[in-house]
């Protein structure tokens, strides 16, 4: 029954913590205990926080039995990446540099959770001040796949993707700069959703690239995205970079029909230099989309072409110009690919910055005329499966491409132009977890949910969640 | 390439590790290559992402 109860996602469990079928306090136990179990194996947590979980957990079942029940999140356990500030708890951003920094506040995301009821379990796991996508990270050690201990679980919110994979959380945050979110989320075979561009607050958030930043759910279901984008939406004072707009209801209108839907399909980038079982699953899902009464219409992004250049040159510049003077003062201090890639961004000029910038306009402008003639876009998440700890030339196509060139490739496009994209798993190849992304109009969240709603209802993971003891199981 | 990045090293006081100047190099060049179709663009004068709205005031 414990383990039954860390399976569970946000959805299932509400309705029995509301109606006090469950209470908090075990579902908060079930939780720790699959942390206590496998973080040895995964180390998807830096931190775990037993004692305050327990005594919070106490906290809200007394609520629930007194006929205060908050909401879906009240008594929910959950994790979050490393980068979110809450205040007086140390928050490492998996560095060396703030290994004992204890912010004075907490992130508004946060503080949203907190009010909402949820059940704070620990710290998860990142790459260092999340640069990085394979969350390989030199000072608290690398971060396992639980589907494949010897793969990574992508980053940099790798911690996340292993955790909420794991049942060690029930849902998580994570940050996406250049697909951080995304890409734990279809390696580790969980639904990652990066809202548009100031949907969601980053007060608190530790940056890795202000103008490319963005804070959202990480979890086991779409429905769960859907609920914790609920909660952590919304116009935030503190953060000058929201914008107030009405957040709607992201649970609402679901269903398993996507009769009328166009959904745009753009080969000449997104398609290009697959791993054949990521090709042939996209293919399905194309087909599965086909079936559900969606309709596929090809289209053409041409500016796409430069935008892994855009993307590369403005996270250089911008997270060097963040880390400048730690790198001045105390280079050692950071982990040698994160030493590496600040000393790179010192180097472009700003001639070459604000051509990136300007890269970034004609793609949002391609973006917005396609967005007249679609509902939303789909890709794949990755061209690959999750690589070996390590490994840092992938093969594809017979060309050696380099692999943390490959992790962003196809995200970069939704963060250049700030467009909210969800990835949802879509099958195993080789029992590995391989995801697609839906990609939708800014603001238009809904539509991308609804989508992935639909494709998820299919059960394309027919049920296979990844076991510990290296099998791949059906539940 | 090299002399390039130990000159700019110098000039902005960034202790660059002698062990990352062949990895640089190498970095460097592959952004190089991206350029090439971003020069073809001539981007010049066009629009960008970045625009100056100001806040505050009544």
């Amino acid at each position: 029954m414990t383990k039954q109860l860390a399976e569970k996602s946000i959805g299932e469990l509400a309705p029995l913590l509301e109606s006090k079928e469950v209470s908090p306090v075990e579902v908060t136990e079930a939780v720790l205990k699959q942390v206590e179990t496998y973080n040895e194996q995964t180390n998807a947590y830096i931190r775990v926080d037993a004692e305050d979980a327990q005594t919070s957990a106490k906290i809200a079942e007394s609520e629930i039995m007194k006929g205060n029940y908050k909401g879906k999140l009240h008594g929910i356990p959950m994790a979050l990446k490393d980068i979110f500030y809450v205040k007086d708890k140390v928050v490492t951003m998996g560095s060396k540099i703030h290994k004992d920094f204890k912010p004075s506040y907490s992130a508004t995301v946060v503080e949203k959770l907190a009010e909402a009821g949820v059940i704070f379990t620990g710290t998860l796991n990142m790459h260092e001040y999340a640069w990085g996508g394979t969350n390989n990270n030199p000072h608290f050690g690398p971060c396992r796949n639980p589907w494949d201990l010897e793969k990574i679980p992508g980053g940099s919110s790798g911690g996340s993707g292993a955790a909420v994979a794991a049942d060690m959380t029930i849902a998580s945050l994570g940050t996406d700069t250049g697909g951080s979110i995304r890409i734990p989320s279809a390696v580790c075979g969980i639904v990652g959703l990066k809202p548009t561009h100031g949907r969601v607050s980053k007060h608190g958030v530790f940056p890795l690239s202000w103008s490319l930043d963005h804070a959202g759910p990480m979890t086991k279901t779409v429905t769960d995205a859907a609920i914790l984008l609920e909660y952590i939406a919304g116009f935030d004072p503190k953060d000058p970079t929201t914008i107030d707009r009405p957040v709607t209801s992201y649970t609402t209108g679901l269903s398993e029909d996507l009769k009328g839907m166009v959904i745009g399909v753009e080969e000449d980038f997104y398609l290009t230099n697959l791993q054949p079982g990521v090709q042939e699953l996209f293919d399905k899902a194309i087909e599965t989309l086909k079936t559900l009464g969606a309709e596929i219409k090809p289209i053409k992004i041409p500016s796409l072409k430069n935008a892994h250049y855009a993307e590369m040159i403005t996270v250089l510049a911008e997270a060097s110009a963040i880390h400048h003077t730690n790198l001045k003062r105390r280079p050692e201090d950071f982990g040698k690919d994160v030493r590496l890639s600040l000393e790179l961004g010192e180097i472009p000029s700003a001639v070459e910055y604000v051509q990136a910038q300007q890269i970034r306009y004609k793609i949002k402008q391609e973006f917005q005329e396609i967005f007249k003639t679609v509902d939303t876009i789909l890709a794949p998440t990755l061209p690959f499966t999750a690589p070996t700890i390590g490994q840092e030339i992938t093969i594809i196509n017979n060309q050696e491409l380099k692999v943390s060139d490959e992790l962003i490739r196809l995200q970069s496009p939704a963060n250049l132009t700030g467009l909210p994209s969800i990835s949802v798993p879509c099958g195993l190849s080789e029992n590995m977890p391989v995801g697609i992304q839906f990609i939708g109009n800014a603001f238009d969240e809904q539509m991308i949910i609804k989508a992935a709603y639909a494709f998820e209802s299919t059960n394309p993971m027919e049920g296979r969640k990844p076991q510990l003891d290296g099998v791949v199981e059906r539940v | 390439m090299k002399d390039y990045l130990y000159l700019t090293s110098q000039l902005k006081g960034l202790p660059i590790a002698k062990e990352n100047y062949d990895l640089l190099e190498e970095r460097l060049t592959e952004l190089e290559k991206m350029r090439v179709s971003v020069d073809e663009l001539e981007l010049d004068d066009r629009n960008m992402v970045l625009v100056n709205i100001p806040t505050g005031g009544k």
